[in-house]
Formats: C-alpha cells, sequence, structure tokens
C-alpha cells in the first residue's frame, strides 16, 4: 500500500470532498429557495395561478405576474 | 393515470421529495457494500499493487459523467419539442452532478495515471474527449445562467446539450477509432476481463453512483421548481404543508 498510498487516497479524498461540496451547495440551495419561495408567498396572499398545466409560461404572462405582485 | 401528469411541476414535486430520500439511503448503502468489496474482499493486484483500487471510483464516475449527459440531452430534446417546464428543470437539474462524476473521473485517472503510466496527462483522444465533457457540462450551466430569461435560457442550453451528445460515443470508441495510452474497455456487454471480486466491487460503486445521481438530481430539481414557480398557489400549499 505505502508506495501507492498517495495515489489512492487523493482520489478518494477528492471524490469525497467533491460529493461533500455538492451536498453542502444542495442544502444551501435549497434554503434558499425555500425562504424566498416563503418571502413571496407572504408578500402575496392569494397569487394568480395562471399557469396550471405543464406548458411553461410565455413572457407576457410572466410580466403579467410580476405585475400583479407589485404593490 | 398517465405518466404524463408528472409532467406538471405541481404533481412531480411530492414524488421527487419521496423518491429522494430512497435513492439517498440506496445509494449510502451499496457505497457502503461497494467500498467493503473494493478494500476488503477484492484481491490486491499482481501488476499495479493497491493503485488499482482507484477503478471502484474512477470506472463508475466515468460511466456516470456519460450518462447523465445523455439523460441530459434527451430532458433538453423534449424540453424543446414539447416545451414542457420539467424537462428543461430536469435537464438543468442533472448538469451540476455531471460535472462532478466528469471531474471526478478525470482527477482519479490522473492519479491512477501517474503510477501506471508514468505522468497524470496525456492529450490522447479518451483523456481530451473526457476534458470536452467537463467543459460541456460547465458550459451548459454558464449558458443558463448567462441568459435572464428562463425559457431562452433553457432553449440555447438545451441545443448546446443536444450538440454535444456527439461527444459521448466518441468518448466511448475513442480507445478503438484512435491509438491511445487509455487501456481498451475491460468491461463489455456479456463479457468481462476482471476478476469476479474486482468486478463485482465496481459494480455495486456504479449501482451507488446512479442512486446517488437520481436522489442529488431529485433534490436539485425541487430546489429549482421552488426558485422558479415561488409566488404560484402550488408552492404556497407546499410551503404551507410543510411548516404545518
Amino acid at each position: 500500500m505505502s508506495a501507492h498510498a498517495f495515489y489512492l487516497w487523493a482520489s478518494y479524498g477528492m471524490f469525497a470532498l467533491a460529493i461533500a461540496v455538492e451536498l453542502f451547495l444542495l442544502r444551501r440551495r435549497r434554503a434558499l429557495a425555500r425562504q424566498h419561495a416563503l418571502l413571496l408567498s407572504q408578500e402575496s396572499p392569494a397569487p394568480a395561478a395562471r399557469v396550471t398545466a405543464n406548458q411553461a409560461p410565455s413572457q407576457d404572462q410572466r410580466v403579467s405576474s410580476t405585475l400583479e405582485r407589485t404593490p | 393515470m398517465s405518466l404524463f401528469q408528472f409532467a406538471s411541476p405541481a404533481r412531480f414535486y411530492p414524488l421527487a421529495g419521496r423518491l429522494v430520500s430512497v435513492f439517498g439511503w440506496l445509494a449510502a448503502v451499496l457505497c457502503l457494500v461497494g467500498l467493503y468489496i473494493g478494500f476488503v474482499v477484492a484481491p490486491t493486484d499482481f501488476q499495479q499493487g493497491e493503485a488499482y483500487r482507484i477503478i471502484f471510483i474512477h470506472v463508475p464516475a466515468a460511466w456516470m459523467a456519460m450518462l447523465i449527459y445523455l439523460v441530459m440531452a434527451a430532458w433538453s430534446a423534449a424540453a424543446l419539442i414539447w416545451n414542457t417546464r420539467l424537462s428543461a428543470q430536469m435537464a438543468e437539474a442533472l448538469a451540476p452532478t455531471g460535472a462532478m462524476f466528469a471531474f471526478v473521473a478525470l482527477w482519479s485517472g490522473a492519479f491512477w495515471g501517474r503510477p501506471t503510466w508514468g505522468t497524470y496527462w496525456v492529450w490522447d483522444a479518451r483523456l481530451t474527449s473526457t476534458l470536452i465533457l467537463l467543459f460541456l457540462y460547465l458550459g451548459f450551466m454558464a449558458l443558463k445562467a448567462a441568459i435572464d430569461d428562463p425559457r431562452k435560457a433553457d432553449r440555447a442550453a438545451s441545443l448546446l446539450a443536444i450538440v454535444g451528445a456527439i461527444n459521448v460515443p466518441i468518448i466511448y470508441f475513442s480507445v478503438r477509432w484512435w491509438n491511445t495510452l487509455h487501456q481498451g474497455a475491460s468491461v463489455t456487454p456479456g463479457s468481462s476481463k476482471m476478476a469476479s471480486a474486482m468486478l463485482s466491487g465496481m459494480l455495486v460503486m456504479s449501482l451507488a453512483a446512479w442512486a446517488y445521481a437520481i436522489a442529488v438530481s431529485l433534490h436539485r430539481v425541487r430546489s429549482l421548481m421552488l426558485e422558479r414557480e415561488s409566488g404560484s398557489e402550488w408552492v404556497s400549499q407546499v410551503l404551507k404543508a410543510e411548516r404545518a
């Protein structure tokens, strides 16, 4: 093991680090997204659910939805 | 009940939440089993010594980097054809994990190459095309981030993903088409040149990587849905239910 230990553990170490970083970023993004969504839902208690099907909303729909939320 | 109903983020969000924990635990268990086989059961290689054990992360990472790109390209094609929100979000959710696996494949390959080939890097076809794969992932993410309009960003990045898919067969067949320092495939469908303990360790680690990629992508797509759909009624209801 000693001759190749550095190469082996450098590989496994980076693998573990890469997964740890990804999981950390994932949790942070989730927390930020939740916080943002919570803030928006508190600002507009009854938002207009214009898009309920699986089609992407058009640019006009996005703009009008934003305008509706603006006080 | 049709599968297409899950194309709606409102329906897919709770389903993804349940699947995240299932695949997350599956990944953890399979990883432990794979590492046990790789470090305890599998014997030392008579030529490469202990350095060959890098195979238990290198090959699964390389396979996943290629597979995730193909899946990402397929979701991108679906997003362009059917203009569904979920398809573009799934493609976006897969990219960072694919990039991570491509990076790990390159890194572990370099640290395997040094003791076996005498060098960390050579510009041979397999290594170079895998580096291009990493750049394609990074380009996909950068393109998404650079365009403000999400729909335009989805379209541009989808096109890049589809065009870039041509690189995957180039990576796979590069060791056959060109004379490379990288060895040929040790495992092909129906045959293997590896000892059974080594092969089983590698396959279990590959399954763990699959489960991990699914869990992480589903987790990320849930965050993307919250980011993009915040303000819609279903998100408010979901947040209320989660707080209750």
